[in-house]
């Protein structure tokens, strides 16, 4: 009997500590040394060998202690293999090679214990997904920029950043317009934003104008989420609570936030939210909201592209000629079950939502609801969005603002009449490359207004050296073929660095050089 | 009695060892976390989880895979073979190995723990018989990644001559086992 107990516990044991899933590929081969230098900053804390063919099949090979001079040889520990793999020494010999004639490269990466014993392929393949959150937190705008960023004032900010322009726009056929409501009143004079490129794209701009309404003291104009402009008043108090818990966060505008963590389980979990006041019969009333996403909405967005891979370029290019692809890139696969921001009724019944995308720069809105009773829920899908606050509004009526164009482009202390021209014409674009800044200065106000800035055009994401390999593919075929599945699986990848993320998020201060290889 | 009958056990099992130091051998797939995992110039193996002997899935160590996705691959008697990619796209690759297992061949020595058990072998030797196929069946699969889920790169990563085969390489050139 003991001696059963003992083989059971055996079998419990070696069967326990088996890696039975899928894995991901250590060997990697790289067409320059550059590349393979990049293996290195997506596996920090593993052992990577180096191995350098010639033509002929003859190699080097380098153990895990090389590194790249600045005049691009390799040091290290290396050995001397014939075209058949044999070794020419026995012991590897410090040396210094020269990389010429070398044709091919190919990197080795072992495996860490905790990757071999208790976590499986699985947890392999999330430690490849931190990789790459280890390379967002280490230069955050690498990943977190996206799409234009525009500034009222002179802060260089990018989570303060005033306006995003045509987020989601990332092929060409995408493009669209897009308003922003900024936050200051323009005064006569300072007709002035500042536009930026902070990301790894390239930014095709076809238009950027402001709309401007008078200001009136005591009202507000605002822009619904249906790109209308209306002239509120200032409401009853609205109090917004969770679980019967009141949310002081929400009260009013002032930068300080609420979130929740994600759900760690499924990502698309919903979370609601009730709000109360005092209305009063015959008012029109509408909600407004000052919000924005968390990082839930970069880190699926840019794990896509990862499990695209190499593959990534000829992806989009499909995607860019198929209207399904593009259906299910906005509002099917994983987006029909992250959702917006829902507004109902005391009874249920959906008023309308708010579903502006983006991470960098908080949105002001309003959803106009009519008469109320004073009761509103919100359906929100936990941990994707930041609300900064919760204000109900009286709408007192529609306005036309006045538009205002471009009339000078400086950009490195110049003007660019020629940019002037470009933004003017619509069949053409200004292209706005990563790095860039320009300053727009725009057709006078006659008076302070409220503004909003309406930009359109389409975004080309820049493919990254980390997703130069094989990708993800069953991943990616998770994602389209079983989205809540997928939103599933990636929970707890997500839920290994959200909270480090949101730290680095308040932190993260803008750095001036972008460090890939495509600035080589 | 008892003594010459373990003596001559294990000069059998010895001799056994010996004779199996085939070219491609799963003995030649790296452990995982092994220092052959990082320096080692073997290919993959390539199974067939779907043969129709299961236990003989071995296709053989991958040597090269041309520009149109057709791999080259050594088998256990020492030819080289092509697969096209519609050949092998329900093949698996195998890079790495479980660092902690029994292997297969185990479970033929099980019938000796009879002796050190004595009666209580009609319990432990069925059970060392299931333990040893459990970690033969594990080591099989853990790691495996299917071929055609892998791009081409990845693939040719993982040759053992990436460049191309040499013209002078005789299969069984290389030590058998570098593990």
């Amino acid at each position: 009997m003991k001696n059963l107990l003992l083989n059971l516990s055996l079998i419990l044991a070696l069967t326990g500590c088996t890696t039975w899933n899928h894995a991901d590929l250590t060997k990697k081969t790289h067409s320059d040394l550059e590349l393979a230098a990049t293996e290195r900053v997506l596996h920090p804390k593993h052992e990577i060998t180096l191995q350098g063919y010639y033509a002929d099949g003859a190699s080097v090979i380098f153990a895990p202690d090389w590194r790249i001079t600045t005049e691009g040889t390799i040091t290290g520990n290396m050995q001397r293999l014939s075209p058949q793999g044999k070794p020419a020494s026995k012991e590897f010999a410090l040396s210094e090679l020269d990389v010429d004639g070398i044709e091919l490269w190919r990197t080795s990466r072992n495996l860490k214990l905790n990757e071999r014993a208790f976590f499986g392929g699985t947890i392999l393949m999330a430690a490849v997904d931190l990789g790459v959150g280890i390379i967002c937190l280490t230069s955050p705008k690498t990943c977190f920029g996206s799409c234009p960023t525009f500034y009222q004032s002179e802060s260089d900010h990018l989570f303060k950043s005033d306006a995003e322009g045509f987020t989601n726009a990332i092929l060409p056929t995408l493009e669209h317009r897009d308003i922003d409501a900024l936050p200051q009143i323009m005064l006569p004079g300072d007709e002035r934003i500042v536009m930026k490129n902070e990301a790894l794209e390239t930014h095709n701009i076809n238009e950027v104008v402001l709309f401007a309404v008078p200001e009136v003291s005591g009202s507000e104009v605002v822009h619904t989420v249906d790109d209308e402009f209306l002239r509120v008043l200032q409401g009853p108090a609205a109090t917004v609570a969770k679980d019967g818990l009141p949310l002081e966060e929400v009260r009013m505008r002032d930068e300080l936030e609420w979130f929740e963590w994600a759900d760690k389980k499924d990502l698309a979990a919903k979370t609601h939210l009730d709000v109360k006041f005092e209305a009063r019969p015959g008012k029109q009333y509408g909600v407004k909201l000052v919000y924005r996403q968390t990082l839930m909405s970069t880190f699926l967005f840019y794990g896509t592209l990862e499990h695209m891979g190499a593959d990534y370029g000829r992806r989009m290019v499909i995607m860019n000629h198929s209207d399904a692809q593009k259906h299910w890139l906005l509002e099917g696969g994983i987006m029909q079950y992250l959702g917006s921001i829902e507004i109902q009724d005391a009874q249920g019944k959906l008023l309308g939502a708010f579903e502006e995308t983006g991470p960098i720069a908080a949105n002001t809105q309003v959803l106009p609801i009519g008469e109320s009773d004073g009761h509103l829920k919100l359906e929100l899908t936990q941990g994707l969005w930041r609300i900064d606050a919760l204000e109900i509004v009286e709408i007192t009526e529609k306005v036309t603002p006045t538009v205002h164009h471009i009339i000078r482009i400086v950009s490195n202390q110049q003007d660019r009449p020629e940019e002037v021209a470009l933004m003017h014409d619509d069949t053409r674009h200004l292209i706005s490359m990563p790095g860039d800044a320009r300053e727009l200065y725009f057709e006078p106000l006659e008076a302070p207004s409220h503004i909003f800035l309406a930009s359109k055009g389409f975004y080309l994401e820049w493919s990254r050296t980390a997703w130069n390999d094989e990708g993800h593919p069953r991943a990616l075929r998770t994602m389209l073929l079983q989205p809540r599945k997928y939103l599933r699986d990636q929970a707890p990848v997500y839920k290994a660095y959200e909270a480090e993320m949101e730290a680095k998020f308040w932190a993260s201060r803008i750095q001036t050089p972008i460090l890939t290889s495509h600035e080589k | 009695m008892k003594n010459k009958f373990l003596f001559l056990s294990a000069a059998l099992l010895l001799l056994a060892g010996c004779a199996s130091t085939q070219n491609v051998a799963w003995s030649n797939v790296p452990r995982a976390g092994s220092e052959n995992a990082l320096l080692g110039q073997r290919g993959a193996l390539i199974m067939n989880p779907k043969a129709s002997n299961v236990l003989n899935t071995m296709i053989g160590e991958l040597l090269y895979i041309d520009s149109s996705g057709v791999i080259l691959v050594e088998r256990s008697e020492g030819r080289i073979e092509l697969f096209s990619p519609r050949q092998y796209g329900d093949y698996k690759l195998h890079a790495l190995r479980p660092e902690v297992t029994t292997t297969g061949w185990s479970a033929s020595t099980s019938p000796l723990l009879f002796f050190p058990h004595g009666a209580f072998g009609l319990v432990t030797v069925p059970l060392s018989i299931v333990t040893s196929g459990l970690n033969l069946y594990a080591e099989r699969r853990a790691y495996g990644m299917y071929l055609e889920d892998l791009p081409l790169e990845g693939i040719r990563a993982h040759c053992r001559f990436p460049m191309g085969i040499p013209e002078e390489y005789e299969p069984t050139v290389l030590a058998p086992k570098e593990d």
